[in-house]
């Protein structure tokens, strides 16, 4: 039985949402429909669980696996999904950030409500396909049908300059994605002209990549590199983020700064640097130097804004700028660094960006000047915005030190000055969040209207406390998560250092009663 | 004796591989003599509908049969059978055009039948014109010499004429109609410059002899006859710099008609493309000019398409730049067989995409000619505002044919652009690769702000408002089932066009036909025919 939903799990995990999309869209109660979607978040939470009981942590190969034919045979595109240590991590931090954006869509979502929980479905279903993914078109089409939620999602809900981000967001991803498509097809047909046979598949084709010439390489690199860094998004294009954060709603905002960016640091991991291990030595200065003016352009950007909203949007930028550099420090610590500190700023920042929904929803304002003093009239959203402060800025105890102090150490084994200038980062980070915690939680309560605010109500206090056990357990429990991704992170290091291709196998359950079998690349 | 009789009447098979262009011929001919004999020319007249639907049958029964069984009718797929001095190729690129083009103008007559406005064109003349139209463009997709090519132009091109100010009344379409004319006959001329050009250098009409035709640029007269040849055949396709009637022309015809226009004719175009290029010719390393042309047509027409599509608010016009637009990616895959002929992903992926564009614009415009049933001609964009709310249905589907045309996954457009780009980059043709994909994100733009009116806009006062009626309930189902169609194909992917034999049939010398003629025509045997056409 086991076996027999190991075989199916991934598929699963995809497709249940997508069905349950369905069944949202047509129940005719608004009330209902709520709560059909937590029940469906819930239960794609508790699946996805049979991920972590029955992960084999010794092992850096793709488990779980699917491999089912798609497109005809002669194409070589196929249905082939998997995970290992890097891609379980997210899938997780998805399927458990989902559940809780449905709780707070209840209070920040009123109009068209069927609809917007039915798209978020589907993008559910578009994030875990995109992170499970083991064919280069397969990844494609959920990375693109990621974007067409995303679009509505913002465009309908969104605040008062919602058409402009919204449109900036979609036209920023597309032509980073397009470009990543021409590259796609290159390698396709490399790897057609080296073995006379056609195939998508990322395990075949990390050899291809890895044998090509050091300037193809380079190219193929920068195509694909350039729609992740887009949607990281790396520093100089990160300028759609403000923008669609801000007037995205509450439920958008927490998921675009909880999954949807890191699908982007999740592909230079997964795709840019180990298929092409040599472009990525020689841009590794690039990026990593990219990254560091991220994280101080960020946090002095952050320190300047006055809209609460804008603020940790641009935190964001600082905090993935630190995920990059740490990716291309091309060592374990920093992969493993990077890793653990997407989740991290899923957590922390995805707390923050409920925090500040809790209060618009109150005052309709984002604005700092508006607010002070909160701590007295709404003690619980203040010990709450603090444990989430903590978490942004890496307060040890919280899982975000863990993962910036790997990565800093990382990224100071290859260059010390960069790590030294990334590190102002961190000082940078409390500075600008310490001031918002002033500015709006601590302080006089002048404002009247402030005077008259409730505190968090049960449901806001759950959804925030549960986000805040996470921020403490990231940061105690650290080495049982961390040991699932360690033989991955190894392997990645190791490939990348060797410039040789990024090796792996499917591990395919067959069948109720067979034992694992495990499919090995030719 | 029975030679020549051979030569003049072609065997049994032949009818049955051309059933679906005589049905159609035979159709629109006794649709007009119904219109002649039967009730008020004026009026709209269902019996000649009816009589125009069911001779679209043939062209849906027998290239699915022909498609699904070839050997069975008396056809080798190694070796498909042509007919009339080539005239007539019976191969599956036909036969899948054909299919495309008989489910099209089922499609055309259909939604003139159930919409409003439509159903007063629905005329005995207009039925007969789509019949002649789709005929043309059936003997253009099978041609394969110059002769048929021409004819089938000429009575495609003008039926088209008639068609675009079929609207007697509207000064738009009258003005349409005659540029049309104008410039259509001004490139009719044109490529029968070229054709006597390059028959100069052949001294064949055949397109199979134009293997003989060097191309090198020290030949001018064969360099200058293809190029004009090319020329006039852009501008059929409405590829940039040929393009400048397409805007206004779709604009003027009934939103119907535009999506006949817009699909079906570029069906027939690009089958006569494909078949020219694919023969490849002679001094083949000196024809890699010819991969250039299109490489200037190809960026030309996606910065036209998605430049200019940018500065207009009229629903039609944008989907014609947009079909500009994706006519430069038609000319992607036409370097692309410039330069290798022979390929066969090459060729697939041009009908893949043919079938896939023909869907998404046909479902566009059929939903644009719904909403202008209740509201006026040519719909502005702001009057979509709010439609997501008032009709949602309608916009559900418009929203999958943009995104389709747009390219973007799951709806069907991006496994056709995906196998343009594959096999344009096979060949070398990555920068052009580039080019297009770069400058076709600029068509993000307009096709965005037709969503953003659909979807995130609140409907104004002069926003349209579909009627909810029977008929609106028939053009749901043809819609629905079209949108469902090019959802399905998008998510699993173009299969059916890895089951059709892209080979070009070849003329079986007469002599190996001959014995065919003894045995009786119906009783063909099947078995003989692979064996003769074996030798």
């Amino acid at each position: 039985m086991v076996s027999l939903i190991s075989q199916w799990i991934l598929s699963l995990l995809i497709f249940f949402p997508l069905l349950g999309a369905l069944f949202v869209a047509l129940t005719k109660d608004v009330q209902k429909a709520r709560h059909l979607a937590v029940a469906i978040s819930v239960i794609e939470m508790v699946l996805s669980f049979h991920l972590i009981a029955h992960f084999n942590a010794d092992s850096s190969a793709m488990q779980f696996a699917q491999d089912l034919a798609w497109l005809p045979h002669g194409s070589g595109i196929r249905y082939t999904v998997g995970v290992d240590g890097l891609s379980l991590l997210l899938v997780i931090l998805t399927t458990v950030l989902c559940p809780l954006v449905f709780l707070s869509s209840y209070s920040s979502i009123e109009n068209n409500v069927k609809s917007f929980l039915a798209l978020f479905l589907v993008l559910e279903s578009a994030m875990i396909g995109a992170l499970v993914s083991l064919d280069l078109v397969l990844f494609y089409v959920f990375w693109e049908a990621m974007l067409i939620p995303m679009y509505f999602i913002i465009g309908v809900w969104g605040g008062k300059d919602r058409i402009y981000a919204t449109t900036k967001f979609f036209i920023y991803t597309v032509v980073g994605s397009l470009l990543m498509l021409v590259a796609f097809a290159y390698l396709y047909y490399a790897h057609y002209e080296t073995n006379r046979i056609f195939t998508t598949s990322l395990i075949e084709l990390y050899k291809t990549a890895a044998a090509l010439p050091a300037d193809t390489q380079l190219w193929l690199f920068a195509a694909t590199a350039l729609a992740f860094a887009i949607k990281v998004p790396l520093f100089p294009f990160h300028t759609w983020l403000p923008d669609a954060h801000v007037q995205a709603p509450t439920p958008g905002s927490v998921i675009l700064a909880g999954v949807l960016l890191k699908m982007g640091t999740y592909g230079l991991m997964r795709m840019s640097i180990p298929m092409f291990p040599e472009a990525a030595h020689t841009a590794a200065p690039v990026m990593i130097t990219l990254g560091v003016i991220g994280i101080i352009y960020g946090a002095l950007i952050a320190w300047r804004q006055t809209d609460i909203k804008k603020l940790v949007a641009y935190s964001s930028v600082s905090h993935l700028g630190f995920v990059v550099a740490g990716m291309f420090a091309f060592n374990e610590l920093g992969f493993t660094g990077a890793l653990y500190q997407m989740v991290n700023h899923g957590v922390s920042t995805g707390a923050l960006f409920l925090l500040i929904g809790v209060v618009y929803e109150r005052r309709h304002t984002r604005e700092m000047s508006e607010y002070g003093g909160l701590a007295k009239q709404m003690p619980w959203y203040a010990f709450f915005f603090v444990v989430a402060t903590m978490g942004s800025v890496a307060l040890p105890g919280t899982g975000g030190f863990i993962g910036e102090w790997m990565i800093l150490n990382g990224v100071f084994q290859t260059s010390p000055v960069l790590a030294t200038l990334a590190g102002t980062g961190v000082i940078l980070g409390a500075i600008y969040m310490l001031w918002l915690v002033l500015k709006v939680v601590w302080g006089p309560l002048q404002n009247e209207e402030n005077k008259k605010l409730s505190d968090c109500n049960p449901r806001e206090a759950f959804i925030l406390g549960t986000l805040s056990v996470f921020v403490f357990a990231t940061g105690f429990l650290s080495t049982p998560m961390l040991a699932h991704t360690e033989p991955t992170m190894k392997k990645l290091q190791q490939s990348v250092n060797n410039k040789e291709a990024y090796k792996t196998e499917l591990v395919i359950h067959r069948g109720s009663d067979e034992p694992l079998r495990v499919m090995m690349q030719r | 004796m029975s030679e020549n009789l051979n030569l003049v009447f072609p065997s049994a098979a032949f009818y049955l591989h051309a059933a679906p262009i005589l049905a159609m011929l035979i159709g629109g001919l006794v649709a007009l003599m119904v219109g002649v004999f039967r009730g008020n020319p004026d009026r709209p007249n269902m019996l000649s509908y009816q009589i125009g639907f069911i001779s679209c049958f043939p062209s849906v029964i027998v290239p699915l049969l022909l498609l699904a069984a070839p050997s069975s009718f008396g056809a080798n797929p190694t070796q498909p059978p042509a007919w009339l001095g080539s005239g007539f190729l019976g191969d599956q690129i036909s036969q899948f055009a054909f299919l495309i083009v008989g489910l099209g103008t089922m499609f055309t007559l259909f939604m003139a039948e159930i919409s409003n406005s439509g159903r007063q064109l629905l005329r005995p003349e207009l039925v007969c014109l789509l019949m002649f139209a789709s005929a043309g463009i059936m003997i253009l997709a099978s041609a394969g010499e110059f002769m048929a090519f021409f004819t089938g132009l000429e009575l495609m091109s003008v039926s088209l004429y008639v068609l675009v100010g079929y609207q007697r009344a509207d000064v738009r379409g009258m003005e349409a109609a005659m540029k049309y004319f104008l410039m259509g006959a001004t490139a009719s001329a044109i490529i029968l410059m070229g054709m006597a050009l390059i028959y100069l250098n052949t001294g064949s009409l055949r397109w199979a002899d134009l293997a003989t035709l060097n191309v090198s640029l020290s030949n001018p007269f064969a360099v200058i006859g293809l190029l004009l040849f090319i020329c006039g055949l852009a501008f059929k396709l409405g590829i940039a710099p040929f393009h400048s009637w397409g805007p206004d022309v779709y604009q003027g015809a009934h939103s119907t008609l535009t999506g006949y226009m817009s699909t079906l004719v570029k069906v027939g175009i690009v089958m006569v493309v494909l078949r020219i290029l694919g023969n490849g010719f002679g001094g083949q390393d000196n024809s890699a000019w010819i991969a250039k042309v299109f490489w200037v047509l190809a960026t030309l027409s996606i910065l036209v398409g998605s430049v200019f599509g940018l500065v207009h608010n009229s629903v039609k016009r944008m989907l014609a730049y947009s079909s500009i637009a994706n006519a430069g990616y038609f000319c992607l895959a036409f370097a692309t067989l410039a330069l290798a002929p022979k390929s066969v992903e090459a060729r697939q992926a041009v009908l893949a995409y043919t079938a896939i564009y023909t869907i998404l614009n046909l479902g566009a415009f059929a939903i644009l000619a719904w909403l202008e049933d209740s509201s006026r001609e040519d719909l502005l964009k702001e009057e979509l505002a709010g439609l997501g709310k008032r009709a949602p249905f309608a916009a559900v589907c418009l929203t999958i044919f943009i995104l389709g045309l747009a390219g973007i996954p799951p709806a069907a457009g991006f496994f056709g652009k995906f196998m343009l780009i594959t096999s344009a980059v096979s060949v070398g043709l990555l920068g052009l690769a580039v080019v297009m994909v770069v400058l076709s994100c600029i068509s993000l733009f307009y096709y965005l702000s037709i969503l953003v009116e659909i979807w995130l806009k609140p409907a104004t006062r002069s926003s349209v408002n579909p009627q909810d009626n029977e008929d609106a309930r028939d053009v749901r189902v043809l819609v629905g089932l079209v949108a469902a169609a090019s959802l399905v194909v998008g998510i699993i992917g173009p299969r059916w066009v890895a089951t059709i034999n892209p080979t070009f049939a070849r003329e079986i010398p007469a002599r190996v036909e001959e014995p065919q003629m003894g045995s009786a025509p119906a009783a063909q045997d099947p078995k003989t025919t692979g064996m003769k056409t074996g030798h």
